[in-house]
């Protein structure tokens, strides 16, 4: 048998040692898998609103179909209801228990005042949203993102207000001395 | 007992499977492979939901976590009428060398007043510049000489309307912890001066959360498909 063996082996082709061919192989791979963008960014459309003078937008938001987003320092935001007898609330970007719920509720009830006659069906529910100096960018993308997920279509990012930055340093102010 | 005969084997193994299957996943990353654009400054974007494409042939201003301001031009019929033009209304008396330099360069984020040192220097070194270039001069208000970026824009779209192109679309590239009121704000106020409404903000793709409105609309939109 080994004698069998021995001929066949000079007779066939000569074996070629591959590994080093799949050592090189491997090394490129890695170096396309590094070098390649896996996650392609995308583009997050948004129409910012018209500034023209002589324009009252606020004053066509029904009241109740309202509600004003203010965005702070650390990711914290702020909200509160109407545009008068304000109580301004605190929240954050969490899953659970952040705005994504505050807004969910906000619609339902939006939707329930429309039902009962008390808001026309045209008065959607109208979002504010207004970055205070301290906020970051993505604080902004994630709000409007957020829209998006709720799929909320009337927003609108306006300037902040002397009043509302009072809001936010009123409720800073409160929760420091307010019992936990 | 007969005695065990233990067959000698030779310890190589055959490499050519591992060979075919290795290169067969090198020809995918290969296929696959976009390299990562030439980018002036390193910007971490924000994440959002959207699953759209960046439209083509668009206008890119990178604003990066100090704020400073980048304009990338990505067509290079545009590029050159735009540096013509600017070089002519700005009197920088840039040589041919240093057009090209513009046209093919990635972006630009100097004042005019350094706009022809830089882009004397060669591309290795223009890329070092960009580390502590000071941005495109950019401010809230609608003056032509100190906001420069305003200017650039409105250059960029007269001169696409002379070559009878498309409005140029743009798009904001702009890190996640740029302070929005103090410095993104000011390119979005820019773009809102110049009647420019609509645009994009470059973001990485996220998940949908499940249980959201969005979410029941994809679901929707997928039984739908099939």
């Amino acid at each position: 048998m080994a004698e069998i063996e021995s001929k066949g082996g000079k007779k066939g082709t000569p074996r070629v040692d591959l590994t080093p061919m799949v050592d090189l192989n491997l090394l490129l791979i890695t170096f396309f898998m590094f070098t390649t963008t896996l996650s392609k960014p995308t583009a997050m459309e948004i129409n910012m609103p018209f500034k023209k003078e002589n324009m009252d937008s606020q004053s066509k938001v029904k009241e109740d179909a309202a509600i004003t987003i203010l965005l702070g320092a650390d990711r914290k935001l702020y909200y509160y209801e109407g545009l008068e007898n304000i109580e301004v609330k605190q929240t954050t970007f969490d899953n659970d228990g952040g705005i994504r719920d505050v807004l969910i509720d906000k619609k339902k009830r939006v939707r329930a005042l429309q039902a009962n006659g008390t808001l026309n069906a045209g008065d959607e529910l109208t979002v504010l949203i207004k970055p205070d100096i301290t906020c970051t960018t993505a604080d902004v993308v994630d709000l409007i993102d957020e829209m998006t997920i709720n799929d909320i279509k009337i927003y609108s990012i306006t300037d902040i207000t002397k009043e509302d930055q009072d809001f936010i340093a009123d409720y800073e102010r409160g929760s420091a001395s307010r019992p936990r | 007992m007969p005695k065990l005969k233990m067959p000698k084997k030779s310890t190589s193994i055959d490499m050519t499977a591992l060979c075919d299957f290795t290169l067969l996943l090198l020809t995918f990353f290969i296929m696959s492979a976009k390299f990562k654009p030439q980018e002036a400054v390193e910007v971490v974007t924000p994440s959002s939901t959207s699953t759209k494409e960046i439209p083509m042939g668009f206008i890119q201003i990178t604003v990066d976590k100090l704020g400073r301001v980048f304009y990338t031009v990505d067509n290079i019929k545009l590029k050159r009428n735009l540096i013509e033009e600017v070089n002519k209304t700005k009197n920088l008396g840039l040589t041919e060398t240093e057009k090209n330099n513009f046209v093919n360069g990635p972006s630009v984020g100097v004042p005019f007043t350094k706009l022809k040192a830089y882009l004397a220097l060669p591309p290795n070194e223009q890329s070092r510049y960009d580390k502590e270039a000071s941005g495109v001069p950019t401010d809230t208000t609608k003056s032509f000489t100190t906001n420069e970026l305003m200017y650039w824009i409105n250059t960029t779209r007269y001169q696409a309307q002379i070559l009878d192109m498309d409005q140029p679309r743009f798009v904001i590239k702009v890190d996640g912890q740029t302070p929005y009121v103090e410095e993104t704000n000011k390119v979005i106020s820019t773009l809102g001066k110049l009647d420019i409404y609509r645009f994009s903000y470059i973001t990485n793709q996220k998940p949908i959360p499940p249980g959201t409105a969005l979410w029941d609309k994809a679901n929707a939109a997928a039984a739908g498909a099939k």
